[in-house]
């Protein structure tokens, strides 16, 4: 399928800047500004939570306060106040809800205007060319809606939000959260250990091939809130699960943290093909305001014969900083990460992934496109380690910096660790612009300077692109060429 | 169509233009030929609208309007084609989605209907078929990993697509064997019409050989030193460059 | 306060007893140039992995102090012969052992130490440089070589440095200081040796500051074979005008620690800066490669081949920075890491960067590390080569991309007679 076919008409077709800017009027329950430990009690206990993760955050929290904000990362912003941001805001329930039917049709509303469906019906009838996806909506700090669950427990698939996982599941998220990011893995994933308000929790059971694409949809709304959402997904023997994630927020002129933790376990010969378009409100063009997405990411492939598949496209955010990783331990498993960011005025990103290889035969593969436009700053930062016992293990690395414009900077920062005799690494890296024959051959041809550069920066993107499920592909697509509005001419 | 009036242009401050007038009506061809460094391709260049090339005086007309204050995409959308001396590569863009946003970027601007992937196809195998092109073709990243024949011939495959009013051809037999410069002078042919002219630039007149010219100009040194019919061209090519720019 | 170590500690005791009898110790501005470095090095003490640049090069063993390690004293595998030699012996200029008669006109190689006794103190740019072993260089520098060539000078033949450490050696760091200028259009080949004539450990801590005036050509040529006990440390800064072209090559088969450390920076449109070079390392040693490239204005170009064999329980690591700043626009640079691991035990580290700020440049960097191609391999083998033989044919193959890169045809027929030496050791 040509994936950059409809490209075009769509950069034309979208005439605002960013469409998802919108704030919606939504009444919210809101914990007490700051973050101590009676804040990480009180979402504890809004959670109904059993003890054990209560002090599962307290000792996250504890072991906090006694680290240092990183700064070795690329990105410059002043320094965040976290006694300024609300932990914890709900949209208020009026009753327990029975079914979709029941959700607050404001809400509902928020999540056609994104264009996101939460309707089963509308789905199953084929409205709107919905398509066949379930979705878990976080709206703030709590999951909203959840849909074909009916569906996915036929199958013995368990998809819901993992607060009610905590609930109705708790050996499943006792034996794996924190076995991959440890709540003493980094600051941010500390953060998130000690304050996570909700997320998604996935379980593929032995031999289960997913009969649809999971999705959550998180979403800003409250001011001065952050989101710190956890997502756990387990993928047992022999089972296949295609996630998806979207994010979207609203343009405020204030600076809100995106501090999220996804963790994935992957067994002997199941795989995960996890997907993301992130698409934060990135700030104007003067750098004012926008997301602080701190992300920590990780897959541990447990199994023989596992594969874990990361696709990222970022688009947004003030400043993205995230990693997401494979830890390939099974013998021959297999770790992919597929990435596109752009960063358009004052964004900034410093993003790549780390390939850790300690099995036998285990190969990895990194594809990383990074455009640079306006004032922006654009770093792939990576790790490809091969550990003793990595016998034979391969990795391809291809790394390449698009410059748009003589005010931004495209940087690539890998670090490769051999131990392994047998193992073979490659990396490239390259730097280049669009030049400006390409640009008049496309004008030549009819197309204005911003489809030029919307068409050629997608044709940069390709082998990224080609990866994502087919409707992600296509808002994929859409957001490169909107993500560089204002970048030429 | 076409009024060129004591056109001057530079690039990077060098004079390469030298005041060139030129008049070309509807259904008309004319040859412009001079040796390498006349300012062919500048002129070409020049009315296709590349940044780099300054025009510090003169004046382009182009049916009733100033052609010099469009966009080369505004000027390409109201028929203007140039077929590139050297097509540029496009790593990643299929040549068929590239020649399908061309053309509905036209459609759109003339107010018509945008077509479909499905449509299109059609459309483009009819011409590829005419011009002896295979579809693989369309698939392949545009120009990337084409021989010199095969760019020249997607150049003349996208012209009978877009179908221009005024078609520039700057050099567009070079590099192509005779089987292939056939191929291609007969699809320009098949765009000859009362009411589409044609400008085509050339070193040789082995291309006037398949397209016959209304008009040759020997254009030297950036100004047009003379013109005639084609006749003027055989005794270029019996008398060479130097004694004809001398005269 | 962290404690400094227990080296760093040992030479800010005695530096200011060492300062009276130090070369230029009658110079106030050399003296204020040794007490900034001295407290520049006081901040820092020497790296710890703690420092991003030094993350996989760890002076533990060095900081501790160095120690009685005995190594075999090597025999010189491969020869040279070149008609200007000049000698230090234990960090001190040897003129016995030197022969410096008949350099053509307009060209000066001299000893440091006599310079600056002879008051030619401005040799010594006093600008606080951060780098801790560089101060460290700077406070303590005894001796070292200054080469000064005047415009449009041509030598064809290379010149020829040694540093020797020798048995009777009272001291156990070397802390040389080279300076290096070529006038307009000069065009010179140097070629600088670190070797040893006995097995006792040292610090071995070169600093060298190259400057090539507009069109001026230099083939800088280092040989690094110190003992296998000892630690060497050395940066070489490069600065090029208009036109200027350095090529440096450095083959590394020494030393039980090595970091060698390059640092051009280009001013000049049209200049190139090549960086090349091969390290052969077995049993436990440690070589560095950290080339940092400053493109800061327009229309130049650098590139950079470096190949490394790692046997044993070696590690090898390349760090490679290449900076191109706003504006520095029509700048192309490139740069490949090769290593190739012959043993199980064997490590390689990597870290090849880009750091770019315009928009108009083409860069590009290639890293591999992985074993000999097993196809190839067997190939020969099945034309009759025994293994052993097949393996050396293709480690000189994988050497030969780089080796191929140096231009002065008698330095490369010597350093690839080093590099057989060392395979034939296997």
């Amino acid at each position: 399928m040509a994936i950059a076919q409809e490209t075009v008409e769509q950069v034309a077709s979208v005439s605002e800047k960013y469409k998802y800017g919108f704030v919606s009027d939504i009444e919210a329950d809101t914990a007490p500004i700051g973050l101590s430990e009676d804040i990480v009690r009180f979402i504890s206990a809004k959670k109904e939570e059993p003890e054990w993760l209560l002090e599962w955050r307290l000792k996250a929290y504890r072991h906090w306060l006694t680290m240092e904000e990183p700064e070795w990362a690329s990105v410059h912003y002043p320094k965040i106040d976290f006694q300024d941001i609300y932990y914890y805001s709900a949209p208020k329930v009026k009753d327990k809800l029975k079914s979709l039917d029941e959700v607050d049709p404001e809400l509902l509303e928020v999540y056609k205007k994104l264009g996101i469906p939460l309707r089963e019906q509308e789905v199953l009838a084929g409205v709107e060319g919905a398509y066949n996806v379930a979705v878990d909506a976080v709206f703030d700090s709590v999951s909203v809606a959840t849909t074909f669950k009916a569906r996915l427990e036929e199958d013995g698939v368990i998809f819901c939000p993992i607060s009610e996982a905590v609930r109705d599941h708790p050996e499943l998220v006792k034996k794996y959260m924190g076995s991959v990011v440890p709540y003493t893995d980094n600051y941010y994933a500390t953060l998130n250990s000690a304050v996570f308000t909700d997320g998604s929790f996935c379980y593929i059971p032995k031999g289960v091939r997913c009969p649809m694409e999971l999705s959550t949809y998180f979403r800003i709304n409250a001011a001065q809130t952050g989101q710190f959402e956890r997502t756990l997904i387990i993928a047992e023997e022999g089972s296949y699960v295609s996630y998806l994630e979207g994010c979207t927020a609203p343009m405020r002129d204030e600076n809100q943290l995106h501090a999220a933790v996804v963790e994935l376990i992957i067994d002997k010969d199941a795989e995960i093909k996890y997907s993301t378009v992130q698409n934060w409100y990135p700030g104007d063009e003067n750098g004012i305001g926008g997301i602080f997405n701190f992300v920590t990411k990780r897959a541990a492939c447990r199994g023989e014969n596992s594969k874990v598949s990361w696709t990222q496209v970022e688009t947004g955010s003030a400043i993205t900083w995230k990693y997401p990783s494979c830890i390939l331990q099974g013998d021959n498993s297999v770790g992919e990460f597929y990435s596109i960011a752009i960063t358009n005025n004052m964004q900034q990103a410093d993003t790549g992934t780390k390939m850790i290889h300690l099995g036998k035969n285990t190969s990895s593969t990194i594809i990383s496109k990074g455009i640079s436009a306006g004032r922006a700053q654009n770093t792939y930062r990576g790790l490809v380690r091969m550990g003793r016992k990595a016998e034979n293990a391969r990795n391809h690395t291809v790394c390449d910096s698009l410059l748009i414009g003589d005010k931004c900077g495209a940087h690539t920062v890998p670090y490769i660790e051999n131990q392994s005799r047998t193992a073979k690494i490659e990396h490239e890296a390259t730097t280049s612009k669009v030049s400006e024959e390409q640009l008049f051959y496309c004008q030549q041809r009819g197309l204005t300077e911003e489809e030029s550069m919307a068409l050629i920066v997608n044709g940069f993107c390709k082998e990224v692109l080609q990866k994502l499920p087919m409707e992600f592909a296509v808002e994929a697509q859409k957001l490169v060429g909107i993500s560089l509005e204002g970048s030429v001419g | 169509m076409l009024e060129i009036k004591d056109l001057h242009a530079t690039i990077g401050g060098k004079e390469i233009l030298k005041g060139i007038t030129l008049t070309i009506n509807a259904g008309e061809i004319h040859a412009v030929m001079g040796p390498n460094g006349a300012g062919k391709s500048t002129l070409s260049y020049v009315l296709a609208g590349r940044s780099g090339y300054e025009v510090t005086s003169g004046s382009v007309t182009y049916k009733g309007e100033d052609l010099l204050a469009l966009s080369p995409d505004e000027r390409a959308c109201k028929g203007i084609f140039l077929a590139f001396q050297y097509p540029v590569e496009i790593p990643g863009v299929a040549s068929a989605t590239f020649m399908k946003t061309a053309y509905n970027a036209r459609q759109k601007y003339r107010g018509e209907q945008e077509v479909d992937a499905m449509e299109f196809l059609k459309l483009v195998r009819v011409k590829t078929k005419e011009l002896g092109i295979k579809d693989e073709m369309l698939k392949r990243a545009v120009n990337v990993g084409f021989s010199g024949g095969e760019k020249k011939r997607n150049e003349v495959l996208q012209m009978a697509l877009l179908e221009p009013d005024l078609m520039l051809l700057d050099e567009t037999d070079s590099g192509l064997d005779i089987d292939a410069l056939k191929i291609a002078a007969d699809g320009i042919n098949r765009l000859r019409s009362p009411e589409r002219a044609g400008l085509i630039i050339t070193h040789y007149q082995r291309l006037l050989d398949y397209i016959i010219p209304d008009f040759v100009h020997v254009l030297a040194d950036g100004r047009i030193v003379k013109s005639g019919d084609k006749s003027l061209a055989l005794e270029l090519e019996e008398k060479g460059y130097a004694e004809m720019s001398a005269a | 306060m962290n404690t400094l170590t227990p080296l760093a500690q040992d030479y800010l005791s005695r530096f200011d007893t060492a300062i009276g009898s130090l070369p230029g110790h009658q110079s106030s501005l050399v003296t204020t140039a040794r007490q900034t470095a001295r407290d520049i090095f006081a901040r820092q003490d020497f790296p710890n992995k703690r420092v991003e640049e030094w993350r996989f090069t760890n002076l533990a063993s060095l900081t501790k102090g160095i120690g009685d390690d005995i190594a075999e004293v090597p025999s010189a595998s491969a020869s040279i012969e070149t008609p200007h030699v000049m000698t230090f012996v234990n960090g001190r200029f040897d003129a016995g052992k030197s022969s410096l008669d008949g350099l053509p006109d307009g060209i000066r190689l001299t000893s440091l130490a006599a310079e600056l006794d002879a008051g030619n103190d401005s040799l010594i740019n006093n600008s606080a440089d951060h780098r801790a072993v560089v101060a460290l260089n700077t406070a303590f520098m005894e001796d070292g070589y200054v080469l000064d060539v005047a415009a449009n000078i041509t030598l064809d033949q290379p010149l020829r440095v040694r540093f020797v450490s020798a048995s009777g050696s009272v001291q156990n760091a070397r802390h040389m200081r080279n300076i290096i200028r070529l006038g307009d259009g000069s065009s010179l080949t140097l070629l600088e040796e670190h070797t040893a004539e006995d097995g006792h450990s040292y610090f071995a801590n070169p600093m060298t500051d190259i400057t090539l005036e507009d069109g001026a050509n230099f083939r800088h040529y280092k040989l690094q074979d110190e003992n296998l006990v000892a630690y060497h440390l050395a940066n070489t800064d490069c600065l090029l005008k208009d036109n200027a072209t350095y090529e440096n090559f450095s083959l590394a088969v020494g030393a039980k620690l090595s970091r060698n450390e390059l640092t051009t920076t280009i001013v000049g449109a049209g200049a190139t800066s090549i960086l090349n070079g091969a390290y052969l390392m077995r049993g436990q040693q440690h070589s560095d490669t950290t080339t940092v490239t400053n493109h800061l204005v327009p229309e130049n170009d650098s590139r950079q081949v470096y190949k490394g064999v790692l046997d044993d329980d070696s590690r090898g690591v390349f760090q490679g920075k290449i900076h191109i700043a706003e504006n520095a626009q029509q700048v192309s640079g490139d740069q490949l890491s090769k290593a190739l691991l012959l043993s199980d035990r064997a490590t390689m580290a990597c870290k090849p960067e880009l750091q770019i700020y315009a928009d108009d440049v083409k860069c590009s960097h290639g890293a591999t590390s992985g074993e000999l191609d097993e196809d190839a391999l067997f190939y020969l083998q099945s034309r009759g080569i025994d293994a052993v033989t097949a393996r050396k044919m293709l480690i000189e193959a994988f050497l030969a991309d780089a080796m191929d890169e140096i231009s002065d045809e008698a330095v490369k027929v010597y350093f690839s007679g080093i590099a057989t030496a060392w395979l034939q050791k296997a």
